[in-house]
This record gives structure tokens, sequence and C-alpha cells, in this order.
């Protein structure tokens, strides 16, 4: 394993992924900033190669570390500008009690590192498609290489080599340049997404609630699997799940940077799996609603939900024109597509069958464990008592619907999207919105807010000790009333 | 509230499924880091993932090398019809995944370039494989007509 390699990487990411976060211009909280800086830089590196391959340039290191090298310093260009501007983040060390969780992730996550660096990729849907003309790329130095020369099994079940070049690109990049099964990324992509999901989870609930949400989510088998199994459903949801957070972000706060940053995730999440598209699609009314209750001029409306779409349709028409390019196999999409688009009881069916069939089955179980049980607990919960709904709550359970509806309409519409195998892992679209919404219900709001207000009483007799002029301004406030 | 995490944590992995899961998967799993530290070799990885029939396909193409077979066409026999000849833990791939695996084409069946195999894999009567060459067009259909009576699996 090449170490300098690796950490060549992680810093080409960072700088290049921490530009294109200012260039939009947003503001992020430290642990949102970091970890969105390396998932926009992974995205950033699994273009190189394709730009590489479109200029007919070889596909070898030493190109890879110069184009790399060459984006990352063209990137950091706005970072340069505004180097006065850049804050040292201030580090939030965890309380004792959070401890033991964080050592139990820590521990998963080791593991699951671990496999992601040691077992070559293995599925059959990676291993037929982009994880073969990646590892041929990697020898004949091109991505149009000697692999469409034999039987790919076209037009049978799944013709994986029309699949999204995002993998292609970086199994090449990590093979030639870290370690020859590649892979490495998903587990910078799985620590990121990590590191900021359970920093959101600690700004919305007491930590100790953050832990057991986090322990409740780590322990989705099939979910823990996929971060070190090689296929596209984490890596989607990574760029999904950021996407839709921001938007609810945009949501709070109209503001546009904002919107455009939803926009550029949700495109990176359609370049890697395209048929979410449908799902940005159908989120797109919610924001000419919101304008819509905000009075806005409809023209207004037009465009931000213009905006919002902009970045998929981009990213959906360069997919297309890289398959063009780098596959030199025709493909007719239209035979993908249902020819019983009418019977519409078959999209109810559908619909139930991922209720029924793929979460609360016993092969559900298998792959999801008790998670939706919980969540079921949660809402009814929620339901009967104390039927608060904040914002945030309602917007995830708008995205679970989203994504929900979405997928029985993917299943109904594409035949080869079916109900157990492909929505099995759609789903986990789902899962941190789910989340969230247990996060922000009604019920783990209250036990937080009595959980700090224990935390606070407890604290207090020390804090008095302590000299008034190394007190919160809000211990300033309640000791002047004292 | 630090008892009370640990405590949580406890309490959550003693539901039976979580329990189970963490001790086959994570705590005792088959291939655990600290059997796997010490085999950091590409291939042993690649034979422990993929199996017997991985250290078969890669000894074929060593086969063909060695008899001065150039560019061999292996004609792989289907799932079914191994099982039918009692040959146990070999797995038949899709020509793709031969090549992913060997760097060296095969042939199903029915893939358009049947015709230009010249090597076969074919299990003996005392459930082992063997690979043999293919000499003409008249072993090859011989060789196809019992293949094709065989469901193709991938």
């Amino acid at each position: 394993m090449n170490f300098l390699g690796l950490l060549f990487l992680l810093f080409a990411q960072f700088f290049a992924g921490r530009g294109v976060v200012r260039l939009f211009g947003v503001s992020l909280k430290p642990a949102a900033l970091f970890s969105f800086s390396i998932i926009c830089g992974v995205f950033v590196v699994s273009l190189v190669p394709c730009v590489l391959q479109l200029l007919h340039v070889p596909l070898v290191a030493s190109n890879l570390y110069f184009a790399i090298s060459l984006v990352t310093l063209l990137l950091s260009i706005p970072l340069l500008i505004n180097i006065k501007k850049t804050k040292l983040p201030t580090i939030v060390l965890p309380k004792l009690y959070e401890i033991p969780f964080i050592l139990v992730f820590m521990g998963l996550a080791i593991i699951s590192v671990w496999r992601c660096f040691y077992f070559p990729p293995t599925p059959r849907d990676v291993l037929t498609g982009t994880e073969l003309i990646a590892e041929f790329a990697a020898r004949e130095k091109t991505m149009i290489n000697s692999v469409f020369n034999i039987d790919l099994r076209l037009n049978s079940s799944a013709n994986n080599i029309f699949k999204s070049p995002f993998i292609t690109a970086l199994q090449l990049v990590y093979k030639l340049l870290v370690h020859s099964f590649g892979q490495l990324w998903l587990s910078i992509l799985f620590l990121s997404f990590t590191v900021w999901f359970y920093s959101l989870l600690r700004d919305t609930v007491h930590p100790l609630l953050a832990g057991m949400l986090m322990l409740i989510y780590f322990a989705i088998p099939d979910l823990y699997a996929y971060s070190y199994v090689l296929l596209y459903d984490y890596a989607n949801m990574v760029f999904f799940v950021g996407g839709y957070y921001f938007l609810t972000q945009y949501l709070s706060n109209s503001n546009v940077r904002m919107l455009l940053w939803s926009s550029f995730l949700f495109g990176a999440s359609v370049y890697i799996r395209s048929e979410t598209l449908v799902m940005v699609v159908m989120i797109a009314p919610l924001i000419a609603l919101y304008l819509f209750m905000q009075r806005t001029k409809l023209a207004q409306i037009a465009l931000h939900t213009i905006l919002f779409v902009s970045f998929s349709l981009l990213f959906n028409f360069i997919l297309s024109f890289f398959i063009r390019k780098f596959i030199p196999v025709p493909f007719n999409l239209s035979e993908l597509i249902s020819h019983d688009i009418f019977n519409v009881s078959l999209f109810f069916e559908k619909f139930t069958k991922i209720a029924t069939d793929t979460i609360f089955s016993d092969k559900g179980r298998d792959v999801y464990a008790h998670f939706f049980y919980f969540f079921v607990f949660v809402f009814i919960a929620d339901v009967i008592w104390p039927r608060k709904y904040s914002k945030d709550a309602r917007y995830a359970l708008v995205g679970i619907g989203v994504v929900y509806l979405g997928l029985a309409l993917l299943s109904f519409l594409v035949p080869s999207h079916t109900v157990f195998n492909s929505a099995k892992r759609g789903l986990f679209r789902l899962i941190p919105l789910i989340v969230l919404y247990m996060a922000h219900s009604g019920i783990l709001q209250i036990i937080s807010d009595y959980l700090k207000k224990k935390e606070t009483s407890a604290l207090q007799p020390s804090a008095s000790k302590v000299p008034d002029g190394a007190n919160t301004p809000k211990q300033n406030v309640k000791a002047g009333k004292k | 509230m630090t008892l009370v995490a640990i405590l949580a944590i406890v309490l959550f992995f003693n539901i039976p499924f979580y329990n189970h899961w963490l001790n086959t998967n994570l705590l005792n799993p088959a291939i655990s880091i600290s059997s796997t530290y010490k085999v950091l070799d590409k291939e042993q990885r690649m034979v422990s993932r993929f199996g017997y029939s991985y250290s078969v396909y890669k000894e074929m193409v060593a086969v063909f090398k060695k008899a001065k077979i150039k560019d061999p066409i292996v004609l792989l026999p289907p799932d079914g019809y191994l099982k039918e000849k009692k040959v146990i833990g070999m797995l038949v791939v899709e020509p793709s995944i031969y090549y992913y695996f060997t760097g060296s084409k095969a042939v199903w069946y029915d893939s358009p370039d049947v015709l230009k195999a010249n090597c076969a894999m074919v299990p003996g009567n005392d459930g082992k494989i063997t690979v043999r060459k293919i000499n003409n067009r008249d072993e090859l259909n011989a060789l196809l007509d019992i293949y094709k009576k065989y469901k193709l699996d991938l």
C-alpha cells in the first residue's frame, strides 16, 4: 500500500472540496465544513480520470498526480484569496458520557475500514461492470479497453457496464495511487459522513440520545456492510442526505447559496445513481410550495425551483455524455422501461411490497435489524403524545415519503429495479432521514430537554464556585437574578 | 450519565438480534482482523474472498501458459453440469468475472464468440476438474451439445 499516495489524495480531496464549498459561499458548522470538504473532494477527484480520458491522456499514475494537483490548486484559489477570513475551528471535546458510545463507533469504524482495505471488491454488479473496467483501465491506461471485447452478458439481468463512471474513476485513481484493490475512498466517504452525522445529531438532541440514535443507525447490518462493500448506494446516500439536509436549511433561511449548494449535492447523487433524478424532481414542488406560502413572486418561485434541479440535470447530462463516450457498446434505455405503465394497480402493488417484502419481513429484519420498528415506535408515540412536530421533523417526514414513493415509482417504471434487491439498497437514502426525524420528534425532544436541564442543574453548584469572570453570559444573568 | 451510557449500550447489544450480529459479524467473524493482518499478500486475499474456484481458474491459466497455448479462450461448463458430475465447491463464473480473475478470455455456450473456444474446462468422472484443448469443431460441438441441456445462471 502506498501511504504517500493516500496522504496526497486526502490532502487533495480536502482542499479541492474546501474550495468547492467556498465557491458556493455557504457558511457551515466546523464538522459539516470538514466532512463535506472531503466528501466533495472525493466527487471532484472522481471526475478527473473522465476528463483525462476525454482528452486522450494515458491514465497512468504520474498523469493522475499531475491532474489532481492541478485541479486542487485551481480550486484552492478561492481559499487563498480569502485566506485572512479563514478561521481555525474550535474543537469541542466530547463529554465523558459520550466516550462509551464513541469507543463503540470507533471499533465499528476500524473494522469497516480494515475490511474495505483488506478484501477485494466482491459484488457481481461491480465485477461485471465498473470495477472490471477500472482494473483493465489501470493495466491498459485507458477506460476504453479490452473489457469490451469479451462476453459482458449484455441484455441479461443487469447491464452493469452502463452504470456511472463514478466508481470506475475512483477505483482507477485509488488502484494506481494507493492500493491495488482501490476502495479506500469508500471508507473516506463513510468516515466523513459519520463524523458530520453524529455532530448533527449532537446539535439536535442531548448527546446521550445522539449516541443512542447513532448506535441504532450503525447497527443496521446492510448499511454497515455497504460501508466497506463496493457499490453505489452508500455514496449515493451520502450526497442525497447531505443535499436534503441543506435543502431544509434553505427552507429555514431562504439563502439562495444554500439552495445551490443543496442542488450541487443532489446533482452529485444523480451522477452516482441516475435514477435519483426521479426523487429530486419529486422534491422540487416542496420548494415551490414553500416559496408560494412565503408569498414569493411566481417568477422567483420558478427561478428557485429551476436552480434546485439545475445541477441534477447538468450532472445527468454529463453522466449520459461520459457513458456514450466511454462505453463503446450501444445502449437502449427504452428496453428498461416497463411496457405496462398504464396499469396503476401495479404501482400500488410495488408500493405495498416495499413495506411487506422488504422492510417488515424476515429478510428485511436481516437487512435493517429492528431499525424500522424503532422508527414506527417513535412515530406512533409522537402521534399519541406530545403531537408536536417541529419544522425539521416535518421536513424529515416529507423526505422519507419522497424516497419511499420514489422507490415504488422506480420499481413500477423499471422492472429491473426489483423491490427486494434494488429498493433494499435504495432505502439507505431514507435511513439517515428517519434518524433525523427521530432526533426532532416531540418525544425525544422532551427527553432531551429533561436531560439537558438535569445536566445543567447538576453543574450549577460547581459553577458558582468559579470566579465571576470565568462564568458564561448565561450563568452571569442567572447570578444577577439571584 | 456515563453509567447510563454504558448501560444503554449493554442493553442494546442484549437484544437477541443485535447480540447475534455483534458476535458473529464483528467480535468473532469467520475472517477477523487478528487472523488477517499478517496475511497481506494480494493473491491470498483474493483466495480468501473468492475461494476455491478462484484458485482453480488461476491454476488453469498457469496450465495454458505451460502448454504454450496462445490466447486461450476457455469454454466454461454450466453450473448444473458440474453439480451432476458431483464436482464439489466449484462455482462457474460468468466470462467477464473469469476475465477479471485471470486476464484471459472465457465463453459460455451462448456467448457470441463461442466458436472461438480453443480450450475447455471439463469435469472428470472422479469429481475433479480438468482442462483440455479443443482440437476441432467436432470436439467443440460435442461439448456444446452436452452443455446446452443445462440452464445458465448468473
